[in-house]
């Protein structure tokens, strides 16, 4: 990199994943690199989201699968849980995500990081506290908060976020989750498995609209029928009043108001990218999804690209790190890498995991794309017999020719399956091929290679 | 008819080409802004609209009887040469009013051409103006400071009233200054009648690119269709 | 305190805030009671925004202080904002 005017080559605001990813990239490539962050390296994943929601959800699909054991012969009718121990759990996952080892390592690839708030003062110009810092470029990987919607009354009662909600010491009698997208679905299942009734409430016409359509019938099912939530879609939260230790809540359904008293009230409405670090001051475009950029990632100033989840896309860690790479390696070079989120894959942590990549349906009958699917259950395999747990399916989305464009995978383990698929999109593999390849009998991924050979 | 097309229809033109100049207009916005931001009656702002708009008028009509009086002393005034310097002038103040004369941008509200420290300096002034010879002076500022892209229709205006029959040149002089500054008129109307300031300048803000076009298109025309007419003959 | 970095550097002052808020309006001829009204409310959400930001800029806190202001008033807002790009 050239020589210096300002003080920094790149500053990069933001030590969450795309943040520090950005800031090592450009360090490795000799740049002189300083990292802002606010609150602690790392950033929300292995504090407040994919972290410490992993290590809750597997004790709670822990004490889940405890409780199916029965049907296996085996006495598990005392097994309960002391829900504090389960935060101090959770800590010690925080704690072994080597979060603390951050500094050091971005110390070690010659990043400078700064602790503090930055805001922007001029296109090549930051205040953090009073000292300023100059740079001849900028990332911005701000990453997002939860939003909380304009509700009447939640200035005087109390309510949970996802990032709260997480910190409880005992679990509520009631919980009301507004908000049945991924997060509220995932938090709605963790309490529902500690004994809370929960009320999962969302405007839209189904839970977890981001996925296919059977993948929200099929949870829906099982909440309500296996979980014993009540699930309200099509229902809007229009009040929430403080009542003692209890919050009622009041909710539209159509033109019908309604009302429900619950312990507790939970917004997992989604996440509002922090765009309030001065971004005007550096003519940088942004509206209330998130920091505009274009394919390069590169933003409407020339010298400041943007990253992660203040973009307004809102993936998982790994989509933050890819997009911490790509803006890296942007700033750095002549020739640009757009970014193809096609073969992002993404996985939510239910019981049964569910795992997607590529296009969803939906995408494919808006953009006019010829495909055929096909959906498989997972009854049909051995695995779901010797396991006892025959709920979930596998779908399958291929062109024309035969090569794979999407596919959703609702099985145990998802997650790990995934990954198969999603070299099968990177790399254009037919999908017959994959229902040529041996997979173990008796394993989940068995379902892949049934429902590929079905197509 | 061939007064209508030699005379009459390029001052006309000239005259809408000096009416969708914007700084009068900007100018006269803020001190109306001001004067009622700081309480003053209505009255107040009558007199100190009508002092401004008497100095624009003042300074337009100084302008043009200045060039009209030198011209008089040119003895090429109506010469083919001459014309074609004052065409492609013409053609030339066009093509730069649509380049330059609205700063570019998204949100730039109707910030023109000025150099930035002379727009404060003129904005503070006006702001600070409390005395009818003050907004007096502004109003001539305001022309002053816009010759630049006045003065080619100013000179064609000029060039071609000096042609009309002596009786009828201060009629046409004064019509011609008075059509000038009814924008000017036609705010001061407004504020008089309680319109919002708000409300105009939105819908400056949202014509600007229109008004902008029209008049540098309206130049070029105007220049071509002079060459074409006086020197050219047709 | 707030410093906010424009031709000069000044501490900001929501008296100076609320004054600015109430000239505007009243230029606008929204009524006085309404302005002042207006006025607080404006600079009550932007003392929520500014927080404990130790630095910011005067086009920022204009921006900021307009988009509020649109919530109440969104003529004066508009000239509230555009007051410097008049000319």
């Amino acid at each position: 990199m050239g020589k210096l005017k300002y003080d920094y080559n790149v500053i990069v605001i933001g030590g969450g994943a795309a943040g520090t990813v950005a800031a090592e990239v450009v360090a490795r490539a000799g740049g002189k690199v300083a990292l802002i962050e606010q609150e602690t390296l790392g950033g929300s994943v292995p504090m407040k989201s994919d972290i410490p929601i992993g290590a809750l959800m597997t004790a709670a699909h822990a004490l889940d699968d405890a409780h199916r054991a029965s049907a296996f012969g085996l006495r598990t009718q005392t097994i309960g849980c002391n829900f504090p121990s389960l935060q101090n759990w959770k800590d010690l996952a925080i704690k072994r995500s080597g979060v603390q080892a951050t500094a050091d390592h971005l110390k070690t690839v010659g990043v400078e990081t700064f602790h503090g708030r930055a805001h922007f003062l001029s296109p090549n110009e930051i205040s953090i506290g009073r000292r300023h810092l100059t740079a001849e470029k900028f990332v911005v990987a701000t990453g997002a908060k939860p939003l909380i919607p304009n509700v009447a009354g939640l200035d005087e009662a109390d309510f949970l976020t996802s990032e709260t909600a997480i910190d409880l010491i005992k679990p509520p009698k009631t919980l009301l989750i507004v908000g049945a997208g991924a997060t509220g679905a995932q938090l709605a299942e963790f309490f529902s498995i500690f004994g809370t009734k929960v009320y999962l409430v969302d405007a839209k016409k189904r839970i977890l609209p981001r996925f296919d359509e059977e993948v929200s019938e099929l949870f829906q099912s099982l909440f309500e029928k296996v979980r014993g939530m009540e699930v309200l879609t099509s229902s809007r939260v229009i009040g929430v009043q403080k009542n003692g230790i209890s919050t009622t809540v009041t909710y539209l359904n159509g033109e019908t108001e309604n009302r429900i008293n619950v312990e507790k009230v939970l917004f997992a409405t989604g996440l509002k990218p922090n765009t309030d670090l001065g971004l005007e001051n550096a003519g940088v475009e942004y509206n209330q999804n998130g920091v505009v950029v274009d394919e390069f990632l590169q933003t409407s100033a020339r010298n400041i690209w943007a990253a992660g989840n203040v973009l307004g896309r809102f993936g998982d860690a790994h989509t933050a790190v890819y997009d911490g790479k790509i803006a890296a390696r942007n700033l750095l070079n002549q020739t640009k890498t757009p970014v193809d989120y096609g073969t992002m894959p993404w996985v939510l942590r239910l019981n049964p995991e569910i795992a997607v990549v590529g296009a969803s349906e939906a995408d494919l009958i808006k953009n006019a794309v010829k495909y055929r699917s096909i959906v498989v259950q997972n009854s049909v395999i051995a695995r779901a017999n010797t396991a006892n747990f025959a709920v979930g399916f596998t779908k399958i989305l291929k062109s024309h020719r035969g090569t794979l464009l999407g596919a959703t995978i609702v099985c145990p383990g998802a997650g790990e399956m995934i990954n198969e698929l999603t070299l099968a999109i990177k790399c254009g593999i037919n999908v017959a091929h994959i229902a040529d390849t041996p997979h173990p009998f008796g394993s989940w991924g068995e379902i892949v290679r049934l429902a590929c050979a079905k197509l | 008819m061939t007064e209508i097309l030699g005379l009459w229809l390029p001052l006309a033109v000239a005259a809408l080409v000096q009416v969708s100049f914007a700084l009068g207009v900007s100018m006269l916005t803020l001190l109306s802004g001001s004067v009622l931001s700081n309480k003053e009656s209505a009255h107040r702002l009558r007199e100190l609209s009508f002092a401004y708009i008497f100095g624009s008028f003042a300074a337009t009509l100084t302008g043009i009887i200045t060039i009209m009086y030198c011209l008089f002393q040119f003895p090429y005034a109506n010469h083919d040469r001459w014309w074609s310097v004052l065409c492609g002038i013409t053609v030339g103040a066009g093509a730069v009013v649509i380049m330059f004369y609205y700063r570019p941008g998204k949100k730039t509200g109707t910030q023109l051409w000025l150099p930035r420290r002379a727009a404060e300096f003129l904005c503070e002034r006006t702001k600070k103006t409390t005395e009818c010879f003050e907004a007096f002076i502004l109003g001539v500022a305001s022309v002053v400071l816009e010759l630049l892209f006045i003065a080619a229709p100013l000179i064609i205006a000029a060039n071609l009233i000096i042609n009309v029959e002596f009786e009828w040149q201060p009629l046409t002089i004064f019509s011609y200054v008075f059509v000038t500054i009814l924008p000017l008129v036609i705010l001061a109307i407004c504020n008089r009648r309680g319109k919002k300031i708000s409300t105009f300048q939105r819908w400056r803000e949202k014509n600007k690119k229109f008004l902008q076009i029209s008049a540098g298109t309206l130049l070029i025309i105007l220049g071509l269709y002079l060459f074409v007419y006086k020197v050219w003959g047709v | 305190m707030t410093r906010v970095m424009g031709k000069t550097e000044t501490e900001y002052s929501s008296e100076r805030l609320h004054q600015s808020i109430a000239r505007v309006a009243a230029s606008n001829r929204t009524p006085l009671g309404t302005a002042e009204h207006f006025a607080r409310e404006v600079v009550k959400k932007i003392e929520n925004w500014i927080g404990n930001k130790s630095e910011i800029t005067a086009a920022e806190l204009r921006l900021q202080t307009a988009a509020v202001l649109a919530d109440y008033d969104p003529e004066t807002a508009y000239l509230y904002e555009n007051e410097d790009k008049l000319f």
